[in-house]
């Protein structure tokens, strides 16, 4: 009996030593940090603080190595070229009187509704055709296709990447001397091609492959990129002659980073209006560029917490005067984007103020070299804010803004379809579809809006 | 004597085996309800995003894996696409999610102080506790609630990929940005609110980038947030960036400094004084 007794005992002990074992570890703090969330440690801290002083708890020690020294370097740093010193072409009357109230925007019509994204790139300079992509849900791919304002319908002519948003400016256009499309278009291993395609399946694909997503059009009509294996040179294509211009190489612009996956740290092109200069930028800077002269200064923005603000996407008024730029600092996910406006006639510059810190995300410029649209999206004040996004009509001349639509609920997302005004300033394309309030999730619908006035 | 004393030892045994027993009781139920404890994953809704962190409103592809930014912070590469073999997906919090948090929200490369980084990494892990216990309708990756992009991690200058994977911060070739994150990681604590709060559930610790001079006070629901002041914040780079209320990153950071410049100033020894043309009128006429 007494055996047995002692036994009992044993196996009672060995019982209790293993639930224990498994149960105090898990108890007490260890000090060693690599226990996982879900291990209650903190779930036995006292509530000794009063509200307003929420308790931090136990902080072990860490197990990893101190870190090496590192010096970080900001992004965009230094000054590599002169600054750009715009000079009067003219002397110009000064306009105070804003023109925005002359403007009359329709509400938005819905010409296509699709279940995925839709990007819009810009119009025939006829106004009859609009060049838009919709995205396929099974390979991740778009379709490039040409929007017929007067049928209302949409015919395919090729199949691309699907770029959307900054990443998305520039990389399909109309071509008008070739009466034909050029787009980004896949070669494989992650690279890509310009293709240039009327649809009829005859296209001309360019013979280097491309660094970076975006492509311009030239004044003299040639497409100018830069290629994948020599990044820092500028090539020209000639549609006509199906081959490259080998006078636009070497412009000895700062080198950029090769192999890397962010578009912003990759050269993008705009060709000035009338003139034979283009802005060449990335996130180190933005360059006006000479090409016959090849003489470069540097186009500054400005700084903001001792970091230079560099550009994401730049556009040029149609005449040529103002460039405006989307420029942030860091990389994203900046802390905020700002639409700032160069008058290269008086030498202004001057930021879009439309009275509270919202990012600036997509434009368009009017025909008319003054007015243009931008669509602003939601700031990061708003803590859980409604997700719409609000379109601003801007004066180049008197710098002021005005929201247009106001309270039309477009959806966050609208802004990386694109926004573009057609060349007879007649119409605003766009996404416009409306979410549903409290979610994310948005179709595609573009819609025109209708301009009056101001022109 | 001696059965007395068995007697004893054994009503001493049944005691602890009883109070074991119920401590192992209470101690499953909390562990399954995560009440009680710091979740282990997070289920979140990945979008694309913006540049600026906002929700395209384009869900993340799982199959073929989306490239899009926000889906992956390596984009164009489909060879590091979106990671995950669903969406919404149950992220892994501590040796994924908030190391890409991290790394977004607070990104070494720009502020490499320990100090402020910890506490940077303590508000990040409270805030996305604090959504799990109070579960909104659509947690996602999206600036909305905190930034998280796979691959920002391993996306820190230089970008490396850690050799393990399952641990990232036991890997033996981190960079120094990811070291830096890996040691801000470790303290796992987080932030509670300490009154009618008997399972210390996490407090909704939100961070503003910068606040010059003070904080704002929280509004109504988060009314631990209290507007504290900050001297240090007052000239050089400070502004008013993000919300104004909780903790200041830009304003840890110039007191982990000691200075009151929250990054050097890159343009310091240019020829060029550029210190008025940000937003000014340049007039050359």
């Amino acid at each position: 009996m007494k055996r047995i007794k002692i036994f009992a005992q044993i196996i009672f002990l060995g019982v209790a030593f293993v639930i224990f074992a498994t149960i105090l570890p898990r108890l007490i703090p260890s000090g060693n940090s690599t226990n996982y969330p879900g291990v209650p440690i903190l779930s036995l801290t006292t509530q000794a603080n009063p509200i307003s002083n929420p308790s931090v708890t136990s902080t072990p020690q860490s197990p990893y190595p101190p870190p090496i020294q590192f010096t970080s370097t900001p992004i965009a740093t230094k000054i590599t070229f002169p600054v750009c010193i715009f000079s009067t072409k003219t002397m110009l009357d000064e306009v105070s009187t804003s023109n925005l109230d002359q403007f009359i925007f329709s509400e938005p019509q819905i010409v296509m509704t699709t279940e995925s994204n839709i990007g819009i790139f810009g119009w025939q300079p006829n106004n009859e055709g609009l060049v838009i992509s919709k995205r396929k849900l099974k390979d991740g791919l778009s379709t490039i296709e040409l929007f017929n304002m007067t049928e209302k319908t949409s015919r395919v002519f090729g199949e691309g990447f699907d770029y959307m948003g900054f990443n998305a400016f520039g990389s399909a256009a109309w071509i008008d001397s070739y009466q034909a499309i050029a787009y980004i278009h896949p070669a494989g291993n992650n690279n890509a091609v310009l293709r240039i395609t009327k649809g009829d399946k005859q296209d001309i694909i360019t013979p280097v492959e491309l660094y970076g997503t975006n492509f311009a059009l030239d004044n003299d009509g040639k497409l100018l990129y830069f290629p994948n294996l020599t990044p820092t040179q500028l090539l020209a294509f000639d549609i006509q002659q199906k081959q490259i211009d080998p006078a636009y190489r070497d412009l000895s612009l700062p080198s950029q980073t090769t192999n890397s996956y962010d578009f912003w740290e990759k050269y993008q092109v705009s060709p000035r209006p009338g003139e034979h200069q283009w802005v060449i930028f990335n996130n180190t800077g933005a360059y006006l560029v000479d090409p016959q002269s090849k003489q470069i200064c540097e186009v500054y923005f400005g700084s903001s917490g001792n970091r230079k603000l560099w550009a994401f996407q730049t556009q040029w008024s149609p005449d040529g005067r103002f460039l405006a730029a989307f420029v942030a600092i860091g990389q994203p996910i900046v802390p905020f984007i700002d639409l700032m406006v160069i008058d290269t006639w008086s030498g202004d510059i001057w930021r879009l103020d439309i009275g509270a810190a919202k990012p600036m995300l997509a434009m368009s410029w009017s025909p008319n070299s003054r007015n243009f649209v931008v669509i602003a999206g939601i700031s990061k004040q708003e803590e859980n804010a409604v997700k719409y996004q609000e379109i601003y009509l801007g004066d180049a001349f008197t710098k002021k803004s005005k929201q247009m639509l106001n309270g039309y609920p477009f959806s966050q997302g609208t802004a990386y379809s694109g926004i573009s005004w057609s060349p007879n300033g007649k119409i605003i394309a766009l996404n416009c579809k409306k979410s549903p309030p409290g979610t994310n999730e948005a179709q595609s619908q573009l819609c025109l809006i209708n301009t009056e006035g101001g022109q | 004597m001696k059965s007395r004393l068995i007697f004893a030892v054994d009503k001493w045994l049944i005691i602890i085996f009883v109070l074991a027993l119920v401590v192992q009781y209470f101690h499953g139920r909390v562990s399954a309800n995560s009440t009680n404890a710091l979740a282990f994953t997070v289920n979140t809704k990945m979008y694309q995003l913006d540049p600026f962190g906002g929700s395209l409103g384009i869900q993340c592809q799982v199959d073929p894996p989306d490239t899009h930014f926000g889906c992956t912070a390596i984009a164009n590469d489909n060879n590091h696409a979106y990671p995950y073999s669903s969406n919404p997906h149950n992220v892994i919090i501590e040796n994924d999610y908030l190391l890409d948090v991290i790394s977004q929200e607070m990104s070494p490369e720009v502020y490499p102080q320990p100090v402020a980084l910890s506490a940077q990494f303590i508000a990040a892990r409270s805030y996305v506790n604090y959504y799990i216990n109070n579960p909104p309708a659509d947690f996602n990756n999206s600036t909305q609630f905190q930034a998280f992009i796979p691959y920002r991690f391993e996306n820190l200058s230089p970008i490396t990929f850690p050799d393990n994977s399952i641990e990232p911060c036991g890997s033996t070739n981190l960079n120094g940005n990811q070291r830096y994150v890996c040691n801000a990681a470790a303290s796992k604590s987080y932030i509670a609110q300490a009154v009618n709060n008997p399972n210390n559930l996490a407090a909704k610790a939100l961070f503003t980038a910068d606040r010059v001079s003070q904080s704002l006070d929280g509004t109504f629901d988060k009314p631990y947030l209290k507007s504290v002041p900050d001297p240090i914040s007052t000239t050089c780079d400070s502004n008013n960036e993000g919300p104004g209320y909780g903790f200041s990153q830009e304003g840890a950071v110039r007191w982990a400094r000691g200075n009151q410049c929250a990054i050097d100033n890159p343009f310091e020894n240019d020829i060029i004084d550029h210190s008025n043309l940000h937003r000014q009128v340049i007039k050359t006429m």
